[in-house]
């Protein structure tokens, strides 16, 4: 009876959730049909156990960029694809009922070009459910840049692995972008990223070096001209 | 003069025996004058390591200089540290440094010191506490003991950096506390720095400044310039000012010093849920800035007084796919901000929210 109850409540929530999707992306403009059909992909990823905002995020971005229907709703569904494969991922590295932000963040990455295996030694290195979602994350964002993903899921688990923090961890592309955007070529930015050098301990790492432009006492001056020296030492 | 080729040898030579990172050239010209009226000038040849890996840093940076009248001299100076984070904000380590600086006439001065130092994070802000201890040689042969202690500070926004610091000293029978404060800008070719100093105690001299600029002329070259005035020192310098020009040519490029964000496109953290999200784009009417915080719905940015767009969100810590609605008609993603496909072909931006 118990269980009846609950199938009941659960049906009604659904149902109400599918109403008010609908009636959201009519209101930005969705013509009907297009909102039903959304809304279906979302009730079977749903029914699914897959995490829906994703799904729901990418057809109000469509819409918000001006996309068609017949644009808007093909992404949609291989995004509801690429989260099937991304919870199989997080399923295969023992994590028997993934976070939505995981299976998300798994699904992006595969997106991005990276394997299941690699997804799965991301998400094996990674400290916490947080920091799994961040580590994928930072590794789609490096391939993003053109990074081969085994290099991106080397750095992203040998950094986890070495004790960083998630917060570390996502300095990582601002320093490749960086170096890119320096003319670094790519092989150099990868042998950098396994050297460790994208990752320097983050606080105070300027602070302690005490780096002065100028001269401090006892360092003498930018240069000593001959014969200065020695005729009039400042000692007391 | 063989003493010179010698070290000629040391300052070219060394950068192929030493693993360092960043191996760059420096050629140009000093020209000094003393407070006692004497003045040298000198064509220079330099040489500077820098070698940054996790918490370890050092530089070892060594001229030498032959003068108009012929003679020469010649300079080194060294520092590392060597940093462990110990909480997401803190870090401990030790640093070390020396200088040595010799004359053609065999007169020469040192100093090394080596110590602990503390330093915490918190937003843009760094502070730092170090004391150390060492030696120094003054050019008239005598040796003594150095001790210092100093306390620093740090800011940084965007492109520019204000620091403070102020060091005590300690060294045989002298007492001294300078007070330098140095004002930095820089883009990816031009920095330029700006010092100033005073002193109490001992070895009291005016206030002094310098002014100091690299600009960047091809991905292998910058041009560097300095001119300034600097202090009496421990080793037996009077003060005086000085003029530098010259050209470093890198040899081998290492990394640059890693940034949270980017000057472009950054986020900072108001509150547990607040955020102020900065960003510069010219020429633009309007900016909004959407993501999947709120179902894409604009969010108009307003422009300060510095012309960078500027908007508070309510958002927690994450990593956020966001683009920006550009004079209500053309999306594109923040300039400056880490991008990936929006799977309709274009480009969205992430907006990384760090946490406290």
């Amino acid at each position: 009876m118990t269980s009846m109850v609950l199938s009941a409540l659960v049906a009604t929530s659904f149902g109400l959730q599918q109403t008010d999707l609908r009636q959201r992306l009519v209101d930005r403009g969705a013509a009907p049909e297009f909102a039903q059909q959304v809304a279906q992909v979302v009730a079977g990823a749903r029914t699914s156990g897959l995490p829906v905002e994703p799904l729901t995020d990418k057809a109000f971005e469509g819409l918000a960029k001006g996309y068609t229907a017949e644009r808007i709703l093909p992404v949609v569904q291989l995004l509801a694809d690429r989260l099937r494969a991304g919870r199989t991922a997080a399923v295969s590295a023992g994590l028997t009922q993934p976070s939505g932000r995981i299976v998300a963040a798994a699904a992006e990455a595969l997106g991005r070009g990276m394997e299941r295996t690699e997804v799965v030694d991301v998400l094996r290195a990674a400290p916490g459910p947080d920091a799994a979602s961040v580590g994928l994350t930072v590794a789609a964002s490096l391939v993003a840049q053109g990074i081969a993903s085994r290099d991106a899921t080397r750095a992203v688990a040998t950094a986890y692995r070495e004790g960083r923090s998630a917060q570390e961890l996502l300095e990582l592309p601002s320093v490749t972008s960086s170096w890119f955007a320096e003319g670094v070529t790519l092989p150099e930015v990868v042998k950098r990223i396994h050297e460790g050098q994208a990752l320097p301990f983050p606080p105070g790492r300027a602070a302690g070096r005490g780096v002065v432009p100028g001269l401090r006492p006892g360092t003498g001056p930018p240069i000593a001209p001959p014969g200065k020296t020695g005729t009039k030492p400042n000692r007391p | 003069m063989r003493a010179a080729l010698l070290w000629g040898v040391l300052v070219m030579g060394t950068p192929a025996l030493v693993p360092a990172q960043q191996v760059s050239a420096l050629v140009g010209g000093v020209s000094a004058r003393y407070a006692d009226s004497i003045s040298g000038s000198a064509a220079l040849v330099g040489g500077r390591l820098r070698y940054a890996r996790g918490g370890t840093r050092g530089d070892v940076e060594t001229s030498v200089a032959r003068f108009t009248s012929g003679e020469w001299a010649a300079q080194l100076g060294a520092q590392g540290v060597f940093a462990r984070s110990v909480t997401r904000h803190d870090a401990v380590g030790l640093a070390v440094g020396g200088s040595f600086n010799k004359l053609e006439a065999g007169i020469w001065s040192a100093t090394a010191a080596a110590g602990p130092f503390l330093a915490r994070a918190a937003g843009n802000v760094t502070a730092s506490v170090s004391l150390s201890g060492g030696w120094a040689r003054t050019v008239d042969s005598s040796a003594f003991a150095t001790g210092t202690a100093s306390l620093g500070t740090r800011y940084e926004r965007g492109r520019w950096r204000l620091e403070s610091v102020a060091v005590g000293t300690a060294a045989d029978t002298l007492r001294l506390l300078d007070w330098t404060v140095v004002a930095g800008w820089r883009t990816p070719a031009v920095s330029v720095a700006g010092l100033g100093g005073v002193r109490s105690g001992d070895l009291a001299s005016d206030p002094w400044w310098q002014l100091r600029a690299e600009v960047a002329i091809a991905p292998w070259a910058a041009l560097e310039t300095a001119l300034g005035q600097y202090p009496r020192d421990l080793t037996g310098f009077t003060s005086g000012r000085f003029a530098t020009l010259g050209m470093r040519i890198d040899i081998r490029k290492g990394p640059p010093v890693p940034v949270r964000g980017t000057d472009a496109f950054r986020a900072e953290r108001l509150g547990a849920a607040r955020v102020r999200v900065t960003l510069q784009l010219d020429g633009a009417r309007s900016v909004a800035v959407a993501g999947e915080w709120n179902d894409w719905v604009p969010t108009p940015m307003r422009r300060d007084a510095s012309g960078r767009w500027t908007a508070v969100l309510g958002l927690r810590p994450g990593v956020y796919r966001c683009a920006l609605l550009v004079d209500g008609a053309r999306w594109v993603a923040p300039p400056g901000a880490l991008t990936t496909d929006d799977d309709f072909g274009g480009e969205v931006g992430l907006l990384i929210v760090p946490e406290a």
